[in-house]
């Protein structure tokens, strides 16, 4: 564990002393506060209403953008630079090595959520707001940004080009994010289900929606495990050859 | 009582059908610097990728420090420090930073990682650099500061690949030098991959010669080379001014000679004598030509050495393990 919290550490460091960190922050919550009070046809004064759903959706699009920048170094620059021989020949795992990078990439979004606090207590002093479904929609917000960390590790993982790694997240989160949606229809039954099911945003407005389904949640520890697994396999891969 | 260090029990690395590593059995002892000697390709770097438990042997058994490198990986790493060829350093931090980072890793707490570290950048000559990033340091120094990450975990073994490749000559014998000196202090087994022979030659107390996957050869230079020239590790051509007095025949150079230990041939060319030797017998060749009156034009010693041994494996295909 504390193999792991070095690396955290360490890839925290790395995101703040390159402005990358910042980068996310300013234009994250300005994105999110445009839409969620000043966008016109979408924010809470336009539906008047004492709600945080339009800050979940835009949340739920910029953070998939966000992600895969955020994850395109993790690895792909430790193979361009040659530190990932500096690290591997270190008493570390390579689990260790990418659950650490995981962890700095979910803390980071998870300060960035946590300072759109502000926005809940405005629009909860202005209005009768559904704490619960507050709750719940923040829950979704990390537990769909911890799965696209975890499938962007594994793109990077895979090759030395972070833009390669970017484009591969964004192509592998865009199954995810909106084509099993729509594949779905096009399959019947087992089938059509089974895709159904890998729909990311089906899982994700569940939760926001308030319902917390063990469904919804073994969806996103699958896909976490896996994609961390993956870059883990990846690595080992990468060391043999 | 057993002194082995490393242990390679008829390992076997395939890739597919290939064979990058083939039967290979081999000890290395505390203390030792070991030479692994072989061109690129030949199989050193899986061997050391085995040794460091990175990747696993298709058949066979590997051991360093007692541990099974295979099932034990991490064990092994808290034991064994490894400077490759190119080391990679994160550019945009110091070397003092780099440093205590990987001390960290290597289970150090934040005040001994850092005393630690700047310990060591003093003992690698960086201490004016320590500050500087690492982006900005030469090739030479980024090799140094290698051999300083590797010595943040107080080593019991050593692996260096290829260290010296792309430092300057002054940068090479500073390295050396460094490596001889820990081993010394420290008694620490150093396992010395290259394919430069001279550097191999002037550290390693043995070598092993791998070739396509293969230990063609292992042991003492001097054993070595004694298996594969048998007339001699030593030629020395004497030449005699021939205005001063009459050449002798080879006859009487001989018997001339007869007191020295380890004169094994003696040959008669056009122009001087070709003398075969087991030890460095210059000296005494000298000595004796003098005290019988003949005067020296000039005395030509040629060394049987390590370079003269891998080309002998390379033209001859010799197996001699």
């Amino acid at each position: 564990m504390k193999q792991i919290w070095i690396i955290t550490k360490k890839e925290l460091k790395g995101y703040f002393d390159s402005l990358m960190a910042y980068i996310l922050i300013v234009v994250f919550l300005g994105l999110s506060g445009f839409f969620t009070w000043l966008y016109g046809s979408f924010d809470v004064f336009y539906i008047n209403q004492a709600t945080m759903q339009p800050f979940f959706s835009v949340a739920y699009w910029t953070l998939f953008i966000f992600i895969p920048a955020l994850t395109m170094k993790q690895l792909a620059e430790e193979y361009k630079t040659g530190t990932i021989e500096l690290l591997l020949t270190k008493p570390v795992s390579d689990w260790q090595v990418v659950t650490g990078k995981f962890l700095a990439t979910f803390l980071l979004i998870a300060t960035t959520l946590a300072l759109t606090l502000p926005y809940y207590i405005s629009i909860a002093s202005i209005g009768p707001i559904d704490h619960g479904s507050v709750l719940t929609g923040y829950l979704g917000l990390l537990l769909m940004s911890a799965a696209y960390i975890s499938l962007g590790i594994f793109a990077s993982s895979i090759t030395s080009n972070q833009i390669v790694a970017f484009l591969l997240a964004l192509i592998i989160g865009v199954f995810f994010q909106i084509l099993f949606g729509i594949m779905s229809g096009a399959f019947p039954g087992t089938i059509g289900d089974v895709i159904s099911y890998m729909d990311m945003q089906y899982h994700y407005h569940s939760i926001t929606r308030g319902v917390i389904d063990s469904k919804n949640i073994i969806y996103f520890a699958t896909i976490i495990m896996a994609g961390l697994m993956a870059s883990e396999l990846s690595l080992v891969k990468r060391n043999i050859n | 009582m057993d002194d082995s260090v490393i242990q390679l029990n008829n390992v076997t690395k395939k890739y597919g059908g290939f064979k990058a590593v083939n039967q290979l059995s081999l000890t290395i002892n505390k203390g030792e610097i070991f030479g692994l000697l072989g061109p690129n390709g030949a199989g050193k770097s899986t061997t050391i990728l085995m040794l460091m438990g990175l990747t696993e042997p298709s058949e066979g058994r590997v051991q360093v420090c007692g541990i099974n490198s295979t099932t034990h990986p991490i064990e092994v790493k808290r034991k064994v420090g490894y400077l490759p060829e190119d080391v990679g350093f994160y550019d945009d931090w110091s070397g003092l930073d780099n440093l205590i980072y990987t001390a960290r890793l290597n289970g150090l707490n934040p005040q001994d990682a850092k005393k630690k570290a700047n310990d060591l950048m003093e003992r690698v000559g960086l201490s004016t650099q320590k500050d500087k990033k690492t982006g900005k340091y030469s090739k030479g120094m980024r090799q140094r500061l290698g051999l300083a990450d590797v010595l943040i975990k107080n080593p019991e073994v050593i692996i260096l690949d290829e260290p010296t490749t792309g430092i300057d000559p002054k940068g090479v014998q500073e390295l050396l030098s460094l490596i001889v000196e820990l081993r010394n202090e420290h008694n620490i087994t150093v396992l010395f991959s290259s394919h430069n022979l001279h550097q191999v030659q002037q550290v390693c107390d043995r070598v092993g010669i791998f070739v396509e996957g293969k230990l063609l050869a292992e042991g003492k230079i001097e054993e070595l080379s004694k298996k594969l020239f048998t007339h001699g590790m030593y030629l020395i051509e004497l030449g005699l001014d021939t205005d001063h007095k009459k050449v002798p025949d080879k006859e009487v150079l001989q018997s001339l000679l007869e007191p020295l230990d380890g004169i094994q041939s003696v040959k008669k060319e056009q122009e001087h004598f070709a003398i075969e030797c087991s030890s460095d017998l210059s000296s005494g060749i000298a000595q004796a030509v003098m005290n019988a009156d003949y005067k020296l034009n000039y005395l030509n010693k040629k060394e049987y050495g390590l370079d003269a041994i891998y080309n002998r494996y390379f033209e001859g295909g010799l197996s001699h393990v």
